[in-house]
């Protein structure tokens, strides 16, 4: 999987409404990897499944929210790099919305940040 | 408990094939246990991908994991959110009038789409089973009224708790004359 980026920015406005829109409506519009689940279960152990959904909305609905293009990944789509947090604690958050329908998030990544998660 | 796991029509996007895989579901007891977490292993389904093995999974199957956990933890499922209030002839608005919350908390516990706190979960148990009703909660909607009996001072207003007007003055002559403390 390649994970060049670009330089951190505003999230494009258009991009963060139609990932909000995935993730309010849930269902099958938003598919998260096993290996983010794992890593949100692992750092969440007690949260819900939802809250992750949640936080992912309400951090995306912030104008001011600041992320990271990310090009070449697999399958194709839009990508960015966030922080957010939950439960007071920094998260590294990677969405992938499908192109070019926009219809469907992938959720890359949800994790407590690693070495190298910067923005 | 049967557990039937959701199968998505459609993938996420082509060329990902249909799979089954072992996710935990983490269980949490109540804190004043203080034992460490349950881990449940449930089998959904999910996509793969085999360009690069990586694995998806819908927010059906998600919510299909937090139907389990809630399960678990003995929380309220969103159908019995709406039978206690149809039972009671209530709107999603008077009962969270009732409850004190917001009506948009109860309509999402009632869609599934959130899940009660363990608290709240015992209070709409404790409506459920009769326990407590709909006119004590209508009571304790309004200022604390020192009705009925009891020596007790109220911190905030100073009012003798739980006591009629007459055992009231009954009871502040004697605190005066230093029988109650």
């Amino acid at each position: 999987m390649n994970t060049q980026v670009t330089n951190r920015a505003l999230i494009p406005a258009e991009w963060r409404r139609a990932v909000c829109a995935a993730l309010a409506e849930r269902g099958d519009r938003v598919q998260i990897t096993k290996r983010a689940k794992l890593d949100w279960v692992s750092a969440f152990p007690c949260a819900f499944e939802y809250e992750l959904y949640t936080v992912l909305e309400e951090t995306l609905k912030g104008e001011t929210v600041e992320g990271r293009r990310v090009d070449g990944m697999r399958p194709e789509g839009e990508t960015y790099e966030f922080f957010f947090e939950f439960e007071n604690r920094k998260v590294y958050g990677k969405i992938n919305l499908l192109t070019p329908e926009r219809r469907i998030v992938l959720i890359i990544s949800s994790h407590i940040p690693n070495k190298g998660d910067e923005l | 408990m049967k557990r039937l796991a959701p199968i998505d029509e459609n993938p996420p996007f082509a060329g990902l094939e249909r799979v089954k895989t072992k996710m935990p579901v983490t269980v949490p007891v109540p804190e004043a246990v203080g034992r460490e977490p349950r881990v449940l292993e449930v089998e959904v389904n999910g996509w793969r991908d085999p360009v690069d093995g990586e694995v998806y999974l819908s927010g059906n199957t998600t919510a299909f994991l937090d139907q389990i956990k809630a399960h678990e933890m003995g929380l309220l499922a969103p159908e019995d959110f709406k039978l206690i209030r149809e039972r009671l002839q209530l709107t999603q608005e008077e009962i969270s009038s009732l409850l004190q919350i917001g009506q948009r908390s109860w309509t999402r516990w009632e869609t599934g789409r959130e899940r009660p706190t363990r608290s709240i979960n015992v209070l709409v148990r404790s409506l459920y089973d009769g326990i407590i009703t709909v006119p004590y909660l209508e009571e304790l909607r309004r200022p604390i009224d020192h009705e009925p009996f009891s020596k007790w001072r109220c911190s905030v207003c100073q009012n003798l708790y739980r006591t009629s007007r007459k055992q009231r003055v009954q009871i502040e002559e004697e605190v005066a004359d230093g029988r109650v403390a």
